[in-house]
């Protein structure tokens, strides 16, 4: 048999390589290569080119592709350091990507991300749209060129799951202008469309609440913060969907401490999948406000549990709980909490965690407080019982602000030993170009 | 096997059938390690391949038909357990090493598996080959993998476009 086979193979079967596999085969056997070595394989010969960037296939890919997590340095300057936007990827396993890929510009500034492309805004008069995996750039303009005080928060990028459409919105001030402070009309570009629409929207919203808490995306819908007209304080959260371009209002209930500062409100996405509309307050004045006991017994029972685990560290050490993917503290956190309410659950209600000093933002919100005195930031993501230090992780990692930072902070590791948490070390966020942010991608063409 | 137990055949011993490769070669295998195969499910289900009858399979030769039927019958008594809740550690570890031996061959030979797995429906085969293939690509720059996957030298065109995709994505190679 043995003599039988090998002759054909010889003569007729020496160039039966692997392209002349039916597609679907090539395919399945591509789906299972990571980007960074599909980016070879194009290289191979035409037929390969083809095949992986038809956008069936990259479509395939994205499907099967895993979760990252992009984390966004807007440029600052720390000291007399001035640092360029730069950012880390991350993976599933929290090991950080060893490739840094150069799409971002120096002085970009995130305006969202999605499945690997991000969308940067650049001083120039457009919008970059940079695919991280593949090193590509797509310019694109701006709706309106030399408009007075553009913000990079004005303009946002999403992904609707069903119609996978990408989307550009703006958000253009009332009257073309961003003085009075309000907008009426979103312009949306769709990545592969011709031109800026406008949407106009119901009432006029205040940009400012959109500055000040951000924009958040889940799926396929944009959140943001308005404020009844004639009170600061008094806030409802408007979804606008990027499938069918409608606007919906979202009633909150009562705050419990009315009359706050119209900054100490935020938005956020948990996972991608939640919707929190929050609050940040004084424990104290939650205290004075707050007459159920039972609340109070859960604020006080938290505290003390969370104080108990701390490790003995001069650093701030912040925890996410896995089962709700929420809260957080810092070491001296013992006067400020944060209330907040899931809104997608029925009915809304407050709930009410424990928050960190001084209104800082963290990991998974999009904003903090502007006006803030600039701070080096730093952050570590440790994985359970594995207690990395901060050499290990600082040592692979190219970005240049994560060792400034390690050189900033202590060296010494931070050890959690109750799995399921992640512990996050940092010190502050910056607040005026942007913050620290997260965002979620998929790995992609 | 779980021959004894098989309360799913007609019989109390194991039902066999019988295929056909395509150079006329007859293969007789238990259903069991046969079903594995989707479309031989169907066929099997449908009371074929008993007797003298046998499953005329045109498109897989003997020598690759031999070949999946060592991966259906090895892998055969993991399905029949429904993904094996209860297999133990050493069973899992005996089928890794299994199929690591088993497609550590011949390319043009891994070509003709995955050909054969797909026609015939066997997923857990064809996406061991397609790993394996992968896992050559893998780590190579494009020279090396035409190399390892035996593609002819390439044409000055050819070569011109490689290197300029160099130029494109040189970052990518660190």
């Amino acid at each position: 048999m043995a003599s039988e086979k090998n002759k054909p193979e010889k003569q007729g079967k020496k160039d039966f390589i692997i392209n002349h596999l039916p597609r679907d085969l090539v395919e399945s056997i591509f789906l299972r290569l990571p980007v960074s070595t599909l980016l070879k394989c194009i290289g191979v010969c035409k037929q390969w080119y083809y095949i992986i960037r038809h956008p069936r296939f990259v479509t395939s890919h994205l499907r099967d592709a895993p979760r990252c997590t992009l984390l966004f340095f807007p440029q600052e300057s720390f000291l007399s350091d001035h640092f360029p936007s730069d950012a880390i990827i991350f993976d599933e396993a929290w090991r950080h990507s060893i490739w840094a890929v150069p799409v971002i510009g120096p002085d970009d500034l995130l305006c969202g991300s999605s499945n690997w492309l991000l969308c940067l805004y650049t001083e120039t008069s457009t919008i970059k749209i940079a695919n991280l995996a593949t090193g590509e750039c797509l310019h694109l303009d701006k709706p309106v060129k030399k408009l007075r005080d553009d913000h990079f928060s004005f303009y946002r990028f999403g992904f609707h799951p069903v119609t996978k459409e990408y989307k550009v919105t703006h958000f253009l001030g009332e009257d073309g202008s961003y003085s009075r402070g309000t907008f009426n009309v979103i312009q949306v570009y769709t990545l592969g469309s011709e031109k800026w629409r406008d949407v106009s929207t119901p009432e006029a919203f205040s940009l400012s609440c959109v500055t000040n808490s951000g924009v958040v995306l889940v799926d396929g819908t944009m959140y943001w913060l308005t404020e009844e007209t004639g009170a600061s304080w008094k806030h409802a959260v408007v979804s606008f969907d990027l499938s069918s371009e409608t606007f919906a209002r979202i009633q909150l209930p009562a705050a419990p401490l009315e009359g706050s500062d119209s900054r100490c409100f935020w938005t956020t996405e948990i996972d991608g999948k939640e919707m929190l509309h929050g609050l940040v307050m004084k424990l104290k004045e939650l205290f004075q406000h707050l007459t159920a006991e039972k609340i109070r017994q859960h604020v006080i029972m938290e505290l003390n549990k969370i104080l108990q685990n701390l490790p003995d560290s001069p650093h701030q050490l912040l925890l996410v709980d896995c089962s709700t993917k929420l809260l957080y503290l810092s070491h001296y956190a013992r006067d400020l909490a944060f209330c907040y309410c899931n809104l997608f659950t029925q009915p809304l209600e407050w709930s009410f965690r424990l928050l960190l000093p001084d209104g800082r933002s963290l990991i998974g919100f999009s904003h903090c407080k502007p006006g803030e005195s600039r701070r080096a930031a730093a952050w570590h993501v440790l994985r359970p019982k594995k207690s990395l230090r901060w050499q290990e992780t600082e040592a692979r990692c190219k970005c240049h602000r994560w060792r400034w930072w390690h050189d900033a902070a202590s060296s010494e590791p931070v050890t959690m030993d109750d799995s399921g948490f992640y512990a996050v070390l940092y010190s502050s966020a910056d607040a005026d170009t942007g913050t620290i942010r997260e965002q979620r991608g998929i790995d992609r063409l | 096997m779980a021959a004894p137990e098989s309360g799913d055949g007609n019989n109390g011993a194991a039902r066999m059938v019988t295929l056909i490769s395509s150079d006329n070669t007859r293969f007789e295998v238990e259903a069991a390690a046969a079903s594995l195969s989707q479309t031989l499910q169907l066929t099997i289900l449908d009371g074929g391949g008993g007797g003298g009858d046998g499953i005329p399979l045109p498109n897989v030769d003997s020598a690759t038909l031999s070949k999946v039927l060592e991966y259906c019958i090895k892998h055969a008594p993991a399905a029949a357990n429904g993904g094996a809740p209860n297999a133990t550690a050493v069973d899992r570890a005996e089928l890794e090493r299994f199929d690591n031996e088993f497609v550590n061959i011949d390319q043009s030979v891994l070509y003709s598996l995955i050909m054969a797995a797909h026609n015939l429906e066997i997923e857990g085969l064809q996406s061991l080959v397609a790993k394996k293939v992968a896992d050559m690509i893998k780590g190579k720059s494009p020279m090396e993998i035409r190399r390892t996957l035996g593609f002819p030298d390439p044409t000055p065109e050819e070569q011109a476009e490689m290197n300029a995709h160099m130029l494109e994505y040189g970052w990518a190679y660190e």
